[in-house]
Formats: C-alpha cells, sequence, structure tokens
C-alpha cells in the first residue's frame, strides 16, 4: 500500500501520516528522514518532529538524498518525510537537476519493492501565484511532476487541512 | 461554460483533454482566440495581460461567454501566498480569485485538479 500525503505548511500532514503507519499492522516502523537540519529553526523542527514520534516506535533513518541506497525490513511501514525536502537536495545539492526525478522515483519504486507499506509525505506549494527566479521554477516543476506521478501510482492520495484528510483518491481507512 | 481550477502544475491541461475529448489543436491562450477555441488554457495569464494592455479582464470575460458560452476555462489558483508588495500584483491576484468566482456561479461544472486527480466541486 503506498500513501501520498499533501497539504500546506502546519496542515497537519506530518501527524496524519505518521497515523497511517500506525493504524496499519506493517514492522517495523521506519521514518526515512530527508531534512538536513540547517541553525536553530531545522533543529526545532527536527525536535518537535521527534516529540510527535516518541513512544510509536519508530527507527530514523536519515537520508538527505539518494533514495535507492536505503535498505529497510521486508514488509516494514516506511514513512518518507518529506518528497519536497529529498527533491530540493536532489535538484540543489547532489548530482544536480540532471536526472534528479528519476533518481527519486527510482528510489520509491525500490523501497515499495521492499515495504508492505508507504507513505509519502509530500507540500502543497503550487497556489501563491508567485513567478519565482528561473532556478526555483524549475525545482517546483520538478516537485510538481512527481507529485502527479506519484499520485498516479498511489494506492491512496490525501490531502490534510485544518488536521482533516481529504480523499482524493483511495478510502479512508 | 465549464471553469477547471487548481494549482500550478496540478495537471488541469491533460485532464481537460483527456475528459473532454480534446487536443492541443483546441486549446487557446487568450481572451480572443478563446471566442473560438473549445479550451482557455492559462486564464490568470490572460488576465494578468488584459490588467497590463489597460483592458478590463471582467468586460472581456462577458464577451467571451457570450461568444462561446461552451468554452471550458482552466485558471491556477494564485491567492494562497503572502500579499504581494507590488500593488499591481495584488490586483491581478484579486481580479483572478473574484473572475473565478463569478465564473464558478455560471459555470455548468467546476473541477479542481490535484497531482492530476480531479474533484467535482460543482
Amino acid at each position: 500500500m503506498m500513501t501520498l500525503v499533501s497539504g500546506g505548511a502546519g496542515s497537519g500532514k506530518s501527524a496524519y501520516a505518521e497515523s497511517l503507519i500506525v493504524q496499519s499492522a506493517a514492522a517495523p516502523r521506519v521514518y526515512l528522514a530527508t531534512m538536513q537540519a540547517w541553525g536553530e529553526e531545522g533543529r526545532q523542527r527536527v525536535e518537535r518532529h521527534r516529540r510527535l514520534r516518541a513512544g510509536k516506535g519508530f527507527f530514523t533513518v536519515e537520508q538527505p538524498l539518494n533514495l535507492a541506497e536505503v535498505k529497510v525490513s521486508s514488509g516494514g511501514a516506511v514513512l518518507l518525510e518529506d518528497l519536497s525536502n529529498l527533491t530540493a537536495n536532489e535538484c540543489f545539492g547532489g548530482a544536480g537537476f540532471a536526472g534528479a526525478e528519476e533518481r527519486i522515483l527510482t528510489g520509491v519504486d525500490s523501497i515499495r519493492a521492499q515495504a508492505g507499506e508507504l507513505v509519502i509525505v509530500t507540500n502543497e506549494i503550487f497556489s501563491d501565484g508567485v513567478a519565482y527566479p528561473q532556478e526555483t521554477a524549475r525545482y517546483l516543476d520538478v516537485l510538481a511532476r512527481l507529485n502527479r506521478q506519484l499520485a498516479a501510482q498511489a494506492d491512496r492520495v490525501v490531502e490534510v487541512a485544518a488536521g482533516i484528510p481529504i480523499f482524493w483518491k483511495g478510502e479512508k481507512p | 461554460m465549464r471553469l477547471i481550477i487548481g494549482g500550478a502544475g496540478q495537471g488541469k491541461l491533460s485532464y481537460a483533454l483527456c475528459t473532454y475529448n480534446c487536443t492541443l489543436a483546441d486549446v487557446t491562450e487568450t481572451f480572443f482566440a478563446a471566442q473560438t477555441g473549445q479550451v482557455f488554457d492559462h486564464f490568470h495569464a490572460a488576465i494578468r495581460a488584459a490588467l497590463e494592455a489597460g483592458k478590463s479582464p471582467q468586460r472581456l470575460t462577458e464577451e467571451l461567454l457570450e461568444a462561446n458560452p461552451d468554452v471550458i476555462i482552466l485558471c491556477d489558483e494564485v491567492g494562497c501566498g503572502v500579499i504581494p508588495v507590488q500593488p499591481e500584483e495584488r490586483v491581478w491576484r484579486e481580479t483572478v480569485g473574484r473572475l473565478c468566482c463569478d465564473l464558478a456561479e455560471q459555470a455548468e461544472s467546476v473541477e479542481r485538479v490535484f497531482c492530476g486527480l480531479s474533484m467535482r466541486l460543482k
């Protein structure tokens, strides 16, 4: 089962994505963290997410790049958080824009083949009407394409607003 | 008239082409061309062009609907960011939002596209 969870900042998408993992019977639970914590704000954000997960039995794997390298236990539950961050890491760091989309899709395929339950958190950052500089626009384009392709592959696509899940595809578990 | 909204890059055009049996040849991007076209893509950009040319997007929209009452209009949702510093940007963003409200009231259907998936709002 693969679920794509999206929403704006502070929408409650992380908590909802976690609840999907906790509700599923798949184990062990792996938190696949893509964020590289820069500075105080980054550290606080990581700390807040750690507190949210405390006591829920997650192993944390930090993987800011090259998702295809990740090995998880067969049949486990994986929470990938998050796609927008991973895409930024791939596009602006690592091997750059060339092939970034393919690297991420291959990585997701590889995790799907190993895990029993995969929940991917992504971001809704496409409705602000701002004309961004070329590099940023290119990044947004890559992320939008990834969102569409993963939504097409997913069993469930959920938008979270004010903590409430809206099902665009699939059924509420 | 049908209205299809959604964020940038969500797949509105692919959705419209698949759902309403059209091809790229049926797609227009200006108020003038849309009078005789099946699909009017990037409505939000045409509104910007109209404002920059000193024309009334409301008036152009009325004329469009008179000439082509069956047009399918595709528009980006642009109102979910910080209030723009530039006054022209503020006017544009507000005009896009208000015109979508007007169109939605008159539309036979309103759909929203998200990650390539659609939801019928009306």
